[in-house]
């Protein structure tokens, strides 16, 4: 893992103390979605699809504060939409950061080099550049629907390792994947100085355009087993070990959608990142009026049958590590072996 | 079937009763876009509805109109009519449609 110490300082100790408050349910990582617009419209994503005046629309930060304040989780993720594209992106980095939040700025990086060169973010251990890569030069710009895009992302990611910001990958792998491409893809990026990688399968969500490319349960494991077997000591994931054995069939977790919960100008989104069923006005009206039982693989949901999405199971993994000795024993061998 | 076969784009459905209304409400919810909402006392609302609560004392849809801030907030029971009015910007954008104009670029790039 590649996660600093003072990071998982504040994690592991916000999770302890959750469960010495009795909290069956809580956030780990907020989505805070300032926004709808992209300059990129890929396939495999249903978030950019609205109507024009929506896309115009975003949230003051004074509303993104609110909601991270009213969340309390102790990492904020920030996707979108393109954030570089949202006008006070440097303000809300920086209130954020004011606040001790971890912050993972999710950016397509097309916009990276410029914003870095215009001076709108300091580093911090607080920020990080979690950049989407979706795999080597062909894969990412066939993923992207746009040719080019994997080499911007290259020149955002080398300035920003440059300047000395956290630099983080995000990949999310669809059907057709090849596990052996992937681990150059792996090579690469590390080559490139970043951090950490994260990696989590698509998912098939009903308002994603993409039916047919994303990953089902089986074929899943059976990728990320071929990708992740012998990982070479140079690879760093952030992300839990546990879950990325989870990812490889070798360890079984249940949803817990709360973990990741997500905000956007149309409330809080319920009941997950990925399902769009409503939206609750307040934190607190989504955590106590959400039906939970109705989500998960065990609820017998349709929707929920094949996902292994990050942003619902990553904080089950967490959860798991701080919930028994075990599950502390094995987060630890992982971490200092590398053996998943 | 292509996507844009499939779009309600351009439905004007039938509101019967409660049930009719709840139904049509949930593929307004569905929809990527905007809707024409006639109201009980004559108004009409144009725009995003983007999210709505049958489990509540007072059933409601929520809707954002162009140019407003704010949401507007509307009862079940003052809706009339529900029509699929805006485009609908989901259709015809899916990968497979993007696969083809990538190889029809390309063929005729000679690539």
């Amino acid at each position: 893992m590649s996660v600093p110490v003072s990071q998982m300082w504040t994690v592991a100790t916000y999770v302890f103390g959750q469960k010495l408050r009795g909290r069956k349910r809580y956030p780990l990582v907020l989505m805070l979605e300032p926004l709808f617009r992209c300059n990129l419209a890929c396939a495999g994503c249903g978030k950019i699809q609205y109507p024009a005046h929506i896309l115009k629309k975003h949230l003051t930060v004074e509303q993104c504060l609110g909601a991270v304040d009213e969340c309390g989780a102790p990492m904020v993720s920030i996707p979108g939409g393109e954030p570089l594209m949202y006008p006070e992106i440097g303000r809300l980095v920086e209130a954020l950061v004011a606040r001790r939040k971890y912050v993972y700025l999710c950016t397509n990086a097309v916009l990276l080099e410029k914003k870095l060169h215009e001076g709108l973010f300091r580093p911090s251990k607080y920020l990080t550049f979690s950049i989407h890569m979706d795999g080597l030069r062909e894969e990412h710009d066939e993923a992207v629907c746009r040719e080019g895009v994997f080499d911007e992302a290259v020149r955002g990611i080398r300035e920003a390792v440059r300047r000395g910001f956290r630099v983080t990958t995000n990949t999310t792998l669809f059907d057709g994947a090849d596990p052996v491409r992937m681990r150059r893809f792996f090579d690469e990026m590390m080559d490139l100085g970043v951090e950490g990688m994260m990696v989590s399968p698509g998912y098939s969500y009903s308002k994603a355009p993409d039916q047919e490319h994303f990953l089902r349960r089986q074929r899943a494991h059976e990728l990320f087993r071929r990708m992740l077997e012998s990982p070479r000591r140079r690879w760093k994931f952030n992300q839990s070990p546990l879950f990325l054995q989870f990812l490889m069939g070798r360890r079984d977790f249940e949803c817990t959608p709360w973990g990741n919960p997500t905000f956007n100008m149309f409330g809080w989104q319920r009941p997950c990142y990925l399902l769009q069923e409503g939206y609750a006005a307040s934190f607190k009206e989504l955590l106590e009026a959400t039906r939970w039982e109705s989500y998960g693989r065990r609820s017998g949901n349709d929707k929920c049958r094949d996902c292994m999405v990050h942003c619902g199971h990553e904080p089950s993994a967490v959860d798991a590590t701080f919930g028994s000795w075990r599950g502390l024993r094995d987060t630890v061998v992982a971490t200092v072996t590398g053996r998943l | 079937m292509s996507d844009e076969d499939k779009s309600l784009e351009g439905w004007a459905p039938e509101i019967s009763d409660a049930a009719t209304l709840a139904a049509v409400v949930e593929r307004a919810f569905d929809y990527r876009g905007d809707v024409t909402l006639d109201l009980d006392d004559g108004r009409r609302i144009v725009g995003y509805l983007f999210n709505r609560d049958r489990d509540v004392a007072e059933p409601f849809v929520q809707v954002f109109e162009p140019g407003q801030a704010t949401p507007r907030t509307i009862p079940y029971a003052r809706i009339r009519a529900l029509r699929f009015t805006g485009k609908d910007t989901a259709a015809g954008n899916s990968y497979a449609a993007w696969l083809r104009l990538r190889q029809a670029a390309k063929a005729a790039s000679g690539g």
